[in-house]
């Protein structure tokens, strides 16, 4: 038999339990003002993960330098002595510099789309263990982010905003399996859609299974109507393989995505309505396919000796 | 009220340290979560009724972390259920729950619990993940084994000096 002390803490649980469901079940009815909430936890953890950025990011940054250097252990023991300070400001030189190359990059793509948009930084990443794959980026309403606007880098689409407060907003990466955008491919201008699957390679349906699809064809965003939740033109990604099977309504391939997700520092947030699609014009150049050595034999016929000559011969 | 008051911004921190460093580390296969480590371990050394409380209002900070995408109370209600749940355990094993080791598996084992029961749950209330529990699950526990050894010291005696007992008695 339970103790009453047991009693009460079962009691107590069960108690905590069932608040939690009815949080749930308001949350799931929409009742719940979650981003008002989490606007305000993200308030209340800003400070402290200021600080910790503080710290994390120049030894990060040493981390990356030392490990790009490639010299013998004690050359760079003799460099850190003698040029400590000097090695610091070339690391912060450097790692501004990497910033400032994504910065342009991203700003190039998107005065080329003649995207209106918002330059941000990714301050944070969202765990593994939260079931799902964001980003923070340093950018918010002040600056004129709104939910469903697209993220993107210099090599491409990265995302779309699902929550912003006054100076942040989140952003789903299109990696995460929940995530879904229209493409359209290059060229044929075949439509389809692309959904994450939780791996560095994206899915693609395309709705007509007689579309010709090989390995190497690329994307680019389709857009949606007022160009949110996504502009158009914005590259995706390249097929990497195609899903020979017949006899089904769809064609699926696989797609590895333009932007290395795991890197991202400088994003940008396209905050106006696209009102010229740029249709192909954002693509990478395309890769020249490797020539293949051909091999030419020239066969000259030898004459055969004719029966009058051999005649004359003899 | 002085145990809530001592674990919540440490709580704070641990979270705020897995948004700002933990998770933007490329560690192979999936990052460690520091933030459920220190939750559960806490738990295990927590009378259960404390641990529930305590598993719910980490829960509910998952939840509303800006960074997550899930329903609102979720994460209360499991790890309400899995706090309790560990609190007990370490109820039993009073005389060894101080061990390392003991320390260790209770808190890998309850992980994977919670990550089983999150992802159950999922499912039954038909919420979308953005990764499958098994892309998340066996990096998380691998990290976790690892880890939860050198945070052990740390959270025992902290966790000890907000119960207000001498780590040497605990």
């Amino acid at each position: 038999m339970a103790t009453p002390d047991k009693s009460r803490s079962r009691f107590f649980l069960i108690a905590l339990l069932v608040t939690a469901l009815i949080i749930v079940t308001l949350d799931l009815r929409g009742s719940v003002p979650g981003q008002t909430f989490r606007g305000i936890t993200n308030t209340v953890l800003a400070p402290f993960q200021s600080f910790f950025r503080f710290f994390y990011d120049p030894i990060s940054n040493f981390i990356s330098e030392a490990s790009n250097l490639g010299r013998s252990a004690d050359k760079i023991n003799e460099l850190e002595e003698r040029n400590a300070k000097l090695e610091e400001e070339l690391s912060r030189f450097k790692v501004a510099k990497r910033e400032l190359e994504q910065l342009k990059d991203v700003l190039d793509l998107a005065a080329a789309g003649r995207y209106m948009s918002v330059p941000a930084r990714v301050i944070a990443a969202g765990s593994a263990a939260g079931f799902s794959r964001t980003i923070e980026l340093d950018v918010g309403t002040r600056d004129g982010v709104a939910t469903d606007m697209t993220v993107i880098s210099g090599a491409g689409l990265v995302g779309r905003v699902i929550s912003v407060s006054e100076n942040t907003s989140i952003a789903l990466l299109l990696d995460d399996e929940t995530f879904k955008a229209g493409i359209r491919m290059e060229a044929s201008g075949i439509l389809g859609v692309i959904s994450g699957t939780g791996n560095s390679q994206l899915s693609l349906t395309l709705f007509d299974s007689s579309s010709e699809l090989s390995a190497g064809n690329r994307m680019v965003a389709r857009g949606s109507s007022d160009s949110r939740p996504f502009v158009p033109g914005v590259p995706v990604g390249t097929i990497t393989s195609v899903d020979q099977n017949s006899g089904t309504l769809t064609k699926t391939a696989l797609v590895k995505p333009f932007v290395n997700l795991n890197s991202l520092e400088v994003v940008a947030v396209v905050t106006g309505k696209v009102r010229v699609n740029p249709r192909d014009s954002l693509l990478p150049p395309a890769p020249k396919p490797t020539p293949t050595p051909t091999v030419t034999v020239y066969i000259t016929p030898t004459p055969e000796p004719s029966p009058t000559q051999s005649k004359k011969v003899n | 009220m002085r145990k809530t008051i001592f674990f919540l911004p440490i709580a704070l921190v641990a979270l705020a340290l897995q948004n700002a460093v933990v998770a933007r580390i490329p560690f192979p296969f999936a990052d460690p979560s520091i933030f459920l480590i220190i939750v559960l371990a806490w738990a295990f050394l927590e009378d259960p009724e404390f641990a529930a409380l305590q598993g719910f209002i980490s829960g509910l900070l998952l939840d509303l972390n800006p960074l997550s995408v899930g329903l609102i109370g979720h994460w209360a209600f499991v790890l309400a259920a899995v706090c309790y749940g560990t609190s007990e355990m370490g109820v039993q094993l009073r005389s060894s729950r101080r061990a390392p080791l003991t320390l260790t598996v209770t808190v890998t084992g309850a992980l994977l619990i919670s990550l089983m029961l999150f992802a159950i749950t999922s499912w039954l209330i038909s919420a979308e993940q953005g990764l499958s529990f098994s892309q998340t699950t066996p990096g998380v526990l691998l990290w976790s084994a690892l880890i939860t050894p050198l945070l052990s010291p740390l959270i025992i005696r902290m966790s000890y000096f907000a119960q207000g007992i001498g780590t040497r008695n605990g």
